[in-house]
């Protein structure tokens, strides 16, 4: 759906705006934190037929906790980060600079993991919001990130049935020091939305042409 | 501000902080003058960062602004920023505190609103509850630990493996017991005392443990009674291969208090489902033939 141009261009901007975010971490934790967007795709989800929607991504088929907020009015849409479960005690860990070990992953998630991701979320998803609105000047009105936990298939059928159609999926990788984890960044948005983003990459690109 | 707005926010049990655009503080409500001792009275028309000295950082300078300029809501977790504010008892618990720092419009002017929630006894309280959980999974696996396992040699004990047996049955899985019994196991607790002989019971366990595949179940009945059971040995060729490899590996010697004890081991076995149908009566076919194995090495 997406040019290999508009998909570069994209795959910048996000990459300035999670940088951003990375920053702020970086103080926050007294750590060297790296975030960057490798790949970004634009889908259409109520075109892809079941096989394609199981092979979407792995990830959005386990266990998972997502961060995600409503936004806007005229262009609108959700944003979710997303996390599979099984690095979320390793995550919390590496932010709180705690010793991991593998019984950590098998305990509970308590309040105090729960609050480490909806912060990263908040933050990451603050910086997003914050690109885009510079990007499509416009003030962009949303709230701060509900969690939520999702067991395994619950978040893959809750995304097929939902009413935007059109899914911004950004992989994010997330370097703590000298550790990686991988999250997902969901954008969905309506039609008349994804257009008016399309259309400012691309302005962007012609800008860049002349 | 409306006094019922007023009087409700003075109720709630969390802090609330407004600040005008100029990061002065404009209303402090009750929560915080019980928590800090520091009243609205002394605290308003003050620098947010002289009230609140861990607010004077970039990091929530920037929140601040952009909470102001484009409406943007941050939330600080109490696990990344520990707390915000100071209790006033010096023997009051380690704070941990979450901060929302959000946008106000109200009649043309802007504001900032901080909403503290005090979570330390929240993490506490999941925190034992966790704890607890664990303790609790931990006894009842120590309780079925009690309930199918031999204390002493930490076989699985003759509960085990009934309910093993039975389960085979229903799932009419082919399999052997091999009924065990030490020869000269009274001679050994009559020379060397009960201790000596527990030690022995021990080592013929572990010695016996280690030949065992996966599926397959080393059980203490009681005594020196063992029942040792395979599944998927199908011909008298391979049952009787079986049978005189363990009991070449239990006639190695065992070394008690510096000697060396040889002692021997009697087998019978039964097949299921050729010698019986029920765990009674393969373990009755099994202890038979043990004895017969017996009465011939005598």
């Amino acid at each position: 759906m997406l040019t290999t141009i508009q998909e570069d261009i994209l795959k910048e901007l996000y990459n300035v705006f999670v940088g951003e975010a990375a920053n702020l971490l970086s103080e926050i934790l007294q750590k060297r934190i790296v975030l960057s967007v490798p790949k970004v795709t634009l889908l259409s989800l109520h075109e892809l037929n079941p096989v394609e929607q199981e092979n979407l991504t792995p990830v959005l088929n386990g266990t998972i906790l997502s961060t995600s907020l409503k936004f806007g009015s005229v262009f609108s849409g959700r944003a979710e980060f997303i996390f599979p479960t099984e690095q979320i005690k390793y995550v919390t860990a590496l932010c709180l600079g705690e010793e991991y070990t593998l019984e950590d992953e098998e305990s509970t998630f308590n309040d105090e993991d729960f609050d480490v991701v909806k912060e990263l979320g908040n933050i990451i998803l603050n910086s997003i919001m914050g690109g885009m609105g510079s990007l499509l000047e416009m003030k962009l009105e949303y709230d701060v990130p509900q969690i939520v936990l999702h067991s395994a298939g619950e978040y893959g059928r809750t995304l097929f049935n939902s009413e935007e159609s059109n899914l911004l999926l950004l992989y994010v990788n997330f370097n703590i020091d000298d550790s990686k984890v991988l999250g997902l960044i969901l954008i969905k948005f309506s039609l008349e939305s994804i257009e008016f983003l399309i259309q400012k990459v691309d302005e962007i690109s012609r800008d860049l042409n002349e | 501000m409306n006094d019922l707005y007023l009087a409700i926010i003075n109720q709630l049990d969390n802090g609330i902080i407004l600040l005008d655009d100029q990061l002065n503080i404009q209303l402090w409500n009750t929560w915080l003058a019980k928590y800090t001792g520091k009243t609205e009275d002394e605290v308003k028309g003050l620098p947010i960062t002289e009230v609140i000295p861990r607010f004077d950082n970039n990091i929530y300078a920037g929140m601040f602004e952009k909470a102001l300029s484009n409406g943007q809501k941050s939330f600080c977790s109490a696990a990344m920023h520990q707390y915000f504010v100071e209790g006033r008892c010096s023997n009051m618990k380690q704070p941990r505190q979450n901060v929302l720092i959000r946008h106000l419009h109200l009649d043309d002017k802007i504001y900032v609103m901080i909403e503290i929630h005090d979570v330390a006894s929240v993490y506490e309280r999941i925190r034992n509850l966790n704890k607890s959980l664990q303790h609790s999974i931990g006894f009842t696996k120590s309780l079925e630990r009690f309930a199918y396992y031999d204390s002493l040699t930490d076989l699985p004990n003759r509960k085990f493996i009934l309910e093993r047996i039975e389960k085979l049955i229903q799932q009419e899985t082919i399999f052997v017991l091999f009924f065990l019994d030490l020869n000269g196991f009274k001679a050994v607790n009559d020379q060397f005392g009960h201790l000596q002989g527990d030690l022995l019971l021990q080592m013929f366990a572990k010695r016996g443990s280690q030949f065992i595949c996966t599926q397959d179940v080393l059980a203490r009945l009681g005594g020196d009674e063992f029942v040792l059971l395979v599944e998927n040995l199908t011909t008298l060729d391979e049952i009787e291969q079986h049978m005189e490899e363990v009991k070449a590996l239990l006639e190695e010697p065992f070394i008690i208090e510096g000697q060396q004890v040889v002692i021997s081991t009697s087998i019978g076995h039964a097949c299921f489902p050729r010698d019986g149908i029920t765990a009674n009566q393969l373990l009755n076919v099994a202890d038979s033939k043990m004895y017969a194995d017996k009465k011939e090495i005598k």
